[in-house]
């Protein structure tokens, strides 16, 4: 007899599907909300992370028009498609009158019209290889030889074609490497030496004739990024630039990254509100139904007691079910939630506007036993204060039904 | 009948239903641009949006004929339907090529997942309906 009551907690489970399932569900519901916001805060954190590491750059210039008229801090640091432009002569002035410089480099920001890899805008951006020095570092994981005129490096999320080249504005180029994933809209934009950019804006002027101001490419840039000499204070440089030359905006790249944090640590907020309010809920949940089912089954357990088995032996008897319970619905949760991420987390991406980029799989993997220890470590806590009623239970009275 | 055994077909429904319902809504492809150009992915819908219709309809017959060999055979086409339907997006029609892009993002995994869970949840079904039928 002993034997068989080692097998209860599973034929319990599988003889009461429905009861089960109910239990199983609330804890997949712990497991996913506990996985899934665990995910989203590692995802925003990882974005942003790379965001900062990928920029290099303590200042950005921009032309004052832009700083007004475009988000020019999304088109910088995250990639979105846009463009501006500001005098040549403002780089040379910067990089002649401002002390202090340790590098510079300017850049140039096109937002194509539609290209062949794509149905949508792809921005490209225009680098000097010659004083790079935030692209180039960064596309060297990917491709380590100099980029010769008509090549290109694509983000993670651009398509080429067969051959390795997509066509804008009649030119084709010659993709040599897919840059690794960013989560940012820098994923989908295109690299290209200052060489390759003239050509292409040249080509951009010439499909639109009606455009305002045609752009000449040999006296624009877009953008100059600057890094400080050690010993000199940013701020300093900043107010100097802001001061001396005009016409432009100078922008330490840490308060753009600072406005993306505010927006991340926002978000990361409210999931872990959400999460914690959802765990005490079900938590609460479970125990209640918890302590109903096993009031129910007083019967039982008094039975099992007539027939010799121990106080000890019940209360594990109930805590072990409710851990094969919590244990498959804490797995069934996870599982979902590894399958949502991984198939809607560009639409996510795309909701929330921010950086996002999931764990390696190694973390995720960790996250996800983390998780279905704590669930079913609730799951024990909630039975706990059960088991020990009903291991205490006076059998006799409850047979003879004076005790209900 | 017992509502224990048409839980297979009543998941089978409302997944049918989130299908039709979401291809046009909030997983729709990518919408028409204003110059008017229509990018396949935009018939890839619509042969979701369809064949989510015809899944809804299968899935109440499966519902609503009492007979047990009957219901096994509308969950067999089910389940074929639901296969077709995972696969319009991408397999039998092209999609857009960016990956940014809504049709990729939204569509096609949402097709996906649910055309998936209901062809599942149809054979299972199916294979009740016809055990059932062996055993009276």
């Amino acid at each position: 007899m002993m034997r068989s009551v080692y097998g209860l907690p599973v034929r319990s489970i599988l003889k009461k599907p429905l009861r089960s399932a109910a239990l199983m569900i609330i804890a997949a519901f712990l497991a996913f909300s506990a996985f899934g916001g665990s995910l989203m805060v590692m995802s925003l954190s990882n974005g942003l992370e790379s965001l900062s590491a990928r920029l290099g750059a303590d200042i950005v210039v921009v032309p004052y028009s832009a700083a007004s008229k475009v988000s020019y801090d999304s088109v910088i640091i995250q990639g979105k498609p846009g463009q501006f432009y500001m005098d040549a002569k403002y780089y040379e002035e910067i990089k002649n009158e401002i002390e202090g410089i340790d590098k510079i480099t300017a850049q140039f920001y096109l937002a194509s019209a539609k290209a062949s890899c794509c149905s949508a805008r792809l921005q490209i951006i225009g680098f000097d290889p010659e004083t790079d020095f935030s692209v180039q570092p960064w596309i060297a994981k990917s491709y380590s030889t100099e980029l010769s005129e008509y090549d290109a490096v694509v983000g993670s999320d651009v398509t080429p074609n067969a051959d390795m080249t997509i066509e804008i504005y009649g030119k084709t180029l010659h993709v040599r490497a897919v840059l690794e994933k960013t989560g940012t809209e820098l994923d989908s934009a295109m690299y290209v030496n200052t060489a390759t950019m003239k050509e292409l804006i040249l080509a951009h002027n010439a499909k639109n004739p009606n455009q305002e101001r045609a752009i000449d490419p040999e006296k624009v840039v877009s953008s100059v990024l600057i890094k400080v000499m050690d010993g000199y204070d940013i701020d300093s440089v900043v107010g100097n630039i802001n001061l001396y030359v005009r016409q432009v905006k100078a922008i330490r790249t840490q308060n753009m990254i600072f406005d993306v944090a505010d927006s991340l640590s926002g978000v990361s907020g409210m999931i872990s509100v959400l999460m914690a309010a959802v765990w005490v809920l079900s938590v609460i949940i479970m125990a209640i139904a918890f302590t109903m089912m096993m009031n129910e089954r007083r019967r039982e357990f008094a039975v099992l007691r007539v027939l010799g088995v121990s106080r000890a032996r019940i209360a594990g008897f109930v805590l072990t079910e409710n851990a094969l319970v919590t244990l498959v619905g804490g797995v069934c949760g996870i599982i979902i939630t590894v399958l949502l991420t991984l198939l809607f987390n560009g639409l996510i991406e795309q909701s929330i506007g921010l950086p996002f980029l999931l764990p390696q799989p190694s973390v995720m993997l960790l996250t996800a036993l983390i998780t279905l220890l704590v669930t079913m470590a609730a799951g024990a806590l909630t039975s706990a204060v059960s088991a020990y009623k009903i291991s205490k239970i006076d059998a006799g009275l409850v047979l003879r039904g004076e005790n209900e | 009948m017992k509502i224990k055994t048409v839980i297979p077909e009543m998941v089978m429904t409302i997944f049918s239903l989130v299908i039709l319902l979401g291809s046009f809504t909030f997983f729709a492809a990518c919408p028409v641009s204003d110059e008017g150009n229509i990018m396949s992915c935009h018939y890839a819908q619509v042969m979701v949006t369809a064949l989510g219709g015809l899944l809804t309809v299968l899935s109440l017959t499966a519902l609503l004929v009492p007979d047990q060999k009957v219901k096994g055979g509308v969950c067999i086409a089910a389940a074929f339907a639901a296969v077709l339907t995972a696969l319009t997006p991408s397999v039998l029609i092209p999609l857009c090529k960016m990956p940014q892009m809504h049709c990729r993002l939204a569509l096609q995994p949402f097709t996906i997942l649910f055309a998936a869970l209901t062809a599942a949840i149809s054979i299972i079904a199916a294979i009740l309906h016809l055990k059932r039928k062996k055993k009276s």
